[in-house]
């Protein structure tokens, strides 16, 4: 069997990448929906998405909206490849 | 790495939750220009009618156009981000009209106090149905939308107007800060 990608399978990373696979193409996130959804602290958030960034499955993009620093997340058409082959994984288990 | 079928079901089901809060909180993002567009529209045209007293056709007529505008501007604006078109906007439009203009024909009101009530009961009834599918809030809204508006058809007759103006319209507004805030 495949090994499954080490970095996705982190739950709070999983939860990070199921939550951008779903919107349409292109669309970013704003961090603080982000915490809400995956239920993170900010800290453990940002380190998270620090390590998916690295490994070029995510763009996190900071800007400002009106005079406020905004931080906006979105996924990679290499993230979005790897969240698809690891939730074939998970159902190649169960499958089996 | 290993994992048990039970590991990886249960990794399934956090992926469906994460993306199920994840898309309901597009969706109210998305959705929230349209309430501020329309509460302000509501506030317009029923304040219109409830204090110039004359003219609701034109009034609302105008007031409708400009929500139309509005709101497909924003549809496209958003559509354009995702290389897209905003057409099904106007199509709503179109069938939300058709359905009206049929139903009127068929049922025809007997005041203005009638067609003022039955927007915002379509409208909750819409949010109601979309809520099933898209997140709790928009069922939320259809509720109280169209508790307010019976409550001012039966009991508050005479102020009607300005009623649906200030809570209805307001309403609106008020629900596009907190589907914002989702």
């Amino acid at each position: 069997m495949e090994q499954p990608d080490s970095l996705i399978h982190q739950p709070v990373r999983l939860k990070i990448m199921a939550a951008l696979k779903v919107l349409p193409p292109g669309e970013k996130i704003e961090f603080m929906r982000l915490r809400a959804v995956v239920n993170a602290t900010e800290g453990n958030l940002g380190a998270h998405l620090n390590t998916l960034e690295e490994a070029g499955y995510i763009v996190v993009e900071k800007d400002f909206d009106n005079k406020k620093p905004r931080t906006r997340v979105k996924l990679t058409k290499d993230g979005r490849r790897a969240f698809e082959a690891y939730v074939a994984f998970l159902r190649d288990i169960i499958d089996q | 790495m290993s994992l048990s079928p039970t590991e990886a079901a249960q990794s399934l089901r956090d992926v469906a939750d994460a993306q199920k809060r994840s898309a309901e909180a597009y969706s109210y993002s998305q959705s929230a220009p349209y309430f501020f567009i329309w509460g302000l529209a509501w506030a317009a045209g029923y304040g219109g009618e409830a204090f110039l007293l004359r003219y609701p056709g034109w009034i609302w007529a105008s007031v409708v156009l400009a929500g139309m505008a509005a709101s497909l501007l924003t549809a496209m604006v958003q559509n354009r981000r995702r290389g897209r078109s905003g057409w099904r906007m106007g199509v709503l439009f179109f069938v939300i009209y058709a359905f009206t203009a049929a139903l009127f024909a068929v049922m025809r009101p007997v005041n203005g106090i009638q067609v003022g009530a039955y927007f915002p009961l379509l409208f909750a009834a819409l949010y109601v149905g979309v809520g099933l599918w898209l997140g709790l809030r928009y069922i939320i809204v259809g509720v109280v939308l169209a508790a307010a508006t019976m409550c001012a058809y039966f009991f508050l007759h005479d102020y009607f107007f300005p009623w649906m103006a200030i809570v209805g319209g307001g309403f609106l507004i008020l629900t596009g800060f907190w589907l914002r805030q989702a």
